[in-house]
């Protein structure tokens, strides 16, 4: 049942991440930004996994294709059997960026973003306190808005503008 | 049971507008917290506003859709070896260009008649601004366009920024 009410808690906000998503990645298409480390997947459908993974804290800094493993462009006419020669850097340090990169992943990422979404948390509910409130004042708004439009033939119509208003309640 | 009733007519009087406008202006949120001022606003709602937004969400969305197609078109056929891909100006071009057109013709006239019955209290909301700067930023973006400007333009700058 949480499980559902978080869902549903959440439906519009992804919603609205879609379109944002979406936004950025028709901005992105218009300016031709490459696409080529997604193969074959449309420009389109490729930008829109970039802005994703822009959103979500994309931490891919070096070209995707080699990670912090470096190749060094062979010299022309250079001639090359060992493998460590291609390399920029020894085995090691690539082992240890990469452990560093995880451990930054892990402080940056997992703890700090985390900390962010509870400080967000925080402020929606208080936000939420007045909820009901604030959605009243803002249909108000938007009735109000509506009402300018209004002819004198719709004022005065006796169902847009009742005289009485009877509400029954049960107890 | 328990009837509850409102007295709209004493409430509203002789100027009906004027009671969404004073519950507008109001800044008090506890004000929305009674239970009358719900049921009002509830009924005005259901009555008349939310079908009428409903709608208007609705030709918007319709417009969007329009112009993310005609948007994914402006490159022309990638597939082509060339540094400029002309528009392709075809038949779908110009429905799509007239749908837009009209849906933003429509949100124009709704803002002039806005404008027209609120006077200065519409320079008051600063949405108004958003609305306008839409509309302004559409018909610009689609003079360039439909003028030939858009490749060009963007050719000279990339031009001139190398």
């Amino acid at each position: 049942m949480m499980m559902i009410q978080v869902v549903n808690d959440v439906v519009y906000f992804m919603l609205l991440f879609v379109i944002f998503i979406l936004t950025f990645a028709e901005c992105y298409h218009i300016v031709q930004v490459n696409t080529d480390a997604y193969g074959r997947l449309p420009a389109i459908a490729a930008l829109f996994l970039g802005t994703l993974r822009s959103a979500m804290g994309d931490f891919s800094l070096i070209d995707p294709y080699q990670g912090f493993d470096i190749q060094r462009k062979q010299k022309p006419g250079v001639h090359c059997t060992d493998d460590a020669c291609k390399y920029q850097h020894s085995r090691l340090i690539v082992f240890f960026t990469f452990f560093i990169y995880v451990v930054c992943v892990f402080f940056l990422f997992m703890i700090f973003m985390n900390f962010i979404i509870a400080v967000i948390g925080e402020s929606y509910s208080k936000v939420n306190q007045y909820a009901t409130a604030h959605d009243y004042r803002q249909r108000v708004i938007m009735i109000y808005e509506k009402e300018i439009h209004f002819g004198q033939e719709d004022f005065d119509n006796e169902e847009y503008f009742p005289n009485i208003l009877i509400v029954r309640k049960k107890k | 049971m328990q009837y509850n009733y409102i007295h709209l007519d004493k409430i509203q009087g002789e100027d009906k507008i004027s009671l969404t406008r004073t519950l507008k202006d109001s800044e008090d949120l506890a004000l929305f917290e009674q239970e009358a001022i719900q049921i009002i606003i509830d009924y005005k709602w259901e009555t008349y506003a939310k079908r009428f937004f409903l709608i208007k969400l609705f030709t918007y969305a319709v417009f969007l859709v329009t112009f993310f197609v005609d948007l994914e078109t402006l490159h022309g056929n990638a597939s082509e070896e060339a540094d400029v891909h002309p528009r392709i100006k075809d038949l779908p071009f110009i429905i799509r260009k007239v749908i837009c057109e009209l849906i933003q013709l429509y949100f124009l006239m709704y803002e002039i008649v806005q404008f027209r019955k609120e006077k200065k209290e519409y320079f008051k909301d600063f949405w108004n601004y958003f609305e306008l700067l839409g509309i302004f930023l559409y018909q610009w973006a689609s003079i360039l366009d439909i003028t030939n400007r858009i490749p060009a333009t963007f050719a000279g700058f990339c031009l001139y920024s190398a």
